[in-house]
């Protein structure tokens, strides 16, 4: 008998998300849909403050990648403001926005997903987690809290916060590095990226042993999407975003101001997070991934030479070509993880960064403002409107979770059909399912605010599945 | 060296007191460390054996309106359903099993009457800030007489 199950909550994920799997009589899964069942509206109310408010406000969106919001909000601010902000300035955003990547990545890794592959997919729930992994591996554990401290750790040291910081400004930096607190975080490196090795080392363990589950994950060809530097080396700050289709062929080059005449959105009513797609192509054809993947599918090389070793072993994998395999977001993480340290030391040993010269001063130039930069899970924009007294008029912020969407759906479709069979529902299965989520590392609180009204509709069930009654909220 | 640390969101009303509790009791203390954050972290975990006694302030939704204890050490290994929320017996856990702690770990919780958005104590929770100031003082300043 066709019936559907429902996986509620998503678990080890930032946010609150189901998922539900239609079955027919045979028990084999005909359909699958990802519901954010979140709403936050950011865009909305956000309409009457002060543009230069929003880098304050808009961090407190989310507490695992405030500071992506941050810079691209203050980067919509200076393009406002048409300024140019001091090279000490850019460094120590640099500086922050690593340190962010290397506290995401870390809880991504360590926190959230590496419980599957060191625990196993089919192990007990309750303890499938951080502290499963402390229990039964406590050196593992300790590297990967204390990973994830150091990033938090360049976060409050420069602006006085782990999270939801303050201090990133139109212009420049609130604040400074001083010498000392330069020289306690260059004291962390050699301990940051012996964990960076210890997490790609039991990546590669893990696919070794598990091959084809690695290999076959969710594997299906789809256009990417990422920022690079004007050589294809990849980039998080700023950049060139370009979209490359399945083969790796540019398909387009383009600087965040006309992010909208490349991107598109739908909505759907089983979602409050919207569908992004690459306009020029359609919505059917112009399905994008963005993120760790995409970004090192679309770059030529990394920045830096640990991670550049990295980078040429995997791209081995696929013969050079864009890795398609949804798991390989882990690996590819896990490499800019590398990278981002490996920067982190870069800058911290340039003479001048602890300049106190960190901010430019303007004012309102013009009444538009684009800023983007790559989130720890894709590419972020920030898009105000202000009228002559600088008050927002409209705000539209393009989430790197969002963008997402439609790679979410089709890969709990894609896991949901391998390993779930409806007539003997196992919690493994289900498990599986919910990774295919964990691999994109999505960030829902990020991603959901609609413009305008809420519409709602609320269906009632009977045991049998019978729908009973309908009571619907029109936008 | 003692640590206080007061977490809680203070933009919910009574769920400001932690923050109100640390903050009042490190006063005046130069051999105290101050850390006010949103919720305990893993993280916080890795700091606690550099110190001898730590107390963790919170403001609580039940129970008696003002409850200081002291926590004692768990098997190895304790682990909890999620780890969405690290409460302090699996912060304790944590510390000793993975960093070698050894410290004293107290909870110091008030009652909190109202968690509404906004700012500001109410009534109720102001007059059990004042008894647990009065509770947990001795502790604090016995450990720098």
């Amino acid at each position: 008998m066709a019936k559907t199950i429902s996986i509620n909550p998503v678990t080890r994920i930032e946010g609150h998300a189901r998922i539900t799997l239609y079955t027919g009589d045979d028990g084999k899964v005909t359909n699958a849909e990802f519901h954010v069942n979140e709403f936050r509206g950011f865009e909305k109310f956000c309409e009457g403050r002060v543009y230069t408010e929003m880098p304050t406000i808009t961090p407190r969106i989310c507490g695992i990648c405030p500071t992506s919001h941050a810079l691209a909000s203050v980067k919509a601010c200076e393009d406002i403001q048409q300024v140019k902000i001091p090279y000490t300035g850019l460094l120590l955003r640099r500086l922050i926005e690593l340190g962010q990547l290397v506290s995401s990545h870390a809880l991504s890794f360590y926190h959230l997903s590496a419980p599957d592959m060191l625990l196993g997919f089919d192990s007990e729930p309750a303890s499938r987690n951080i502290l499963g992994i402390a229990a039964k591996y406590p050196e593992i554990g300790v590297k990967g809290i204390r990973l994830r401290k150091f990033g938090q750790e360049i976060s409050e040291r420069l602006t006085g916060k782990k999270i939801h910081l303050m201090g990133i400004v139109a212009g420049g930096m609130a604040y400074s590095l001083r010498e000392e607190d330069r020289q306690a975080l260059l004291g962390w490196i050699p301990e940051a990226l012996d964990s960076c090795k210890t997490a790609l080392e039991l990546f590669k363990k893990f696919r070794e042993e598990n091959k084809q589950f690695v290999d076959s994950f969710a594997n299906y060809p789809t256009l990417y999407m990422g920022t690079v530097t004007p050589d294809g080396t990849h980039e998080v700050y700023d950049g060139v975003i370009r979209m490359i289709d399945e083969n790796g062929k540019v398909l387009q080059d383009f600087k965040a101001q006309d992010y909208l005449m490349y991107i598109a959105e739908r909505s759907m009513d089983f979602s409050y997070l919207k569908f992004p797609y690459f306009k020029p192509l359609g919505i059917e054809k112009g399905h994008y991934r963005v993120g760790p993947l995409a970004r090192l599918n679309v770059a030529s090389r990394m920045a830096t030479p640990l991670a550049q070793k990295e980078f040429e072993a995997y791209k081995a994998i696929t013969g050079g070509w864009p890795n398609h395999g949804t798991f390989y977001y882990h690996y590819a993480r896990l490499i800019e993880l590398l990278g981002a340290v490996e920067q982190v030391r870069q800058i911290l040993e340039d003479p001048k960064v602890t300049s106190t010269n960190v901010q430019s001063l303007a004012r309102r130039n013009q009444n538009e403002g684009i800023g983007s930069c790559e989130a720890p899970r894709g590419t972020l924009f920030h898009h105000y409107k202000v009228d002559d007294t600088g008050m927002l008029t409209k705000v539209n912020l393009l989430i790197a979770t969002g963008q997402n969407n439609l790679g979410m759906n089709r890969s709990v479709l894609e896991v949901a059909k391998a390993y779930v069979n409806g007539k003997d529902v196992k919690e493994g299965a289900l498990n599986r399912v919910e990774a295919a989520i964990r691999c994109y590392d999505p960030c829902l609180s990020c991603s959901t605010h609609a413009i305008g009204s809420m519409p709602m509709v609320m269906e009632v069930y009977g045991p049998d599945g019978t729908l009973l009654s309908t009571v619907r909220k029109d936008a | 060296m003692d640590l206080l640390v007061g977490y809680g969101n203070c933009a919910r009303r009574d769920d400001a007191l932690g923050w109100e509790l640390a903050k009042s009791l490190a006063q005046g203390l130069s051999r105290v460390d101050l850390r006010l954050t949103q919720q305990l972290g893993p993280e916080l975990a890795a700091e606690l054996g550099a110190y001898r006694r730590v107390l963790l302030a919170d403001a609580s939704a039940g129970g008696p309106p003002v409850l200081l204890r002291r926590l004692r050490s768990h098997a190895k290994g304790a682990v909890q359903a999620t780890s969405h929320h690290t409460g302090p017996e699996v912060l304790l856990s944590l510390a000793e099993s993975l960093f070698g702690a050894r410290c004293e770990l107290w909870v110091l919780t008030v009652r909190g009457e109202s968690m509404e958005f906004g700012e500001g104590l109410s009534l109720a929770a102001r007059q059990g800030l004042k008894a647990a100031l009065k509770l947990a003082r001795p502790l604090i300043e016995d450990a720098h007489a």
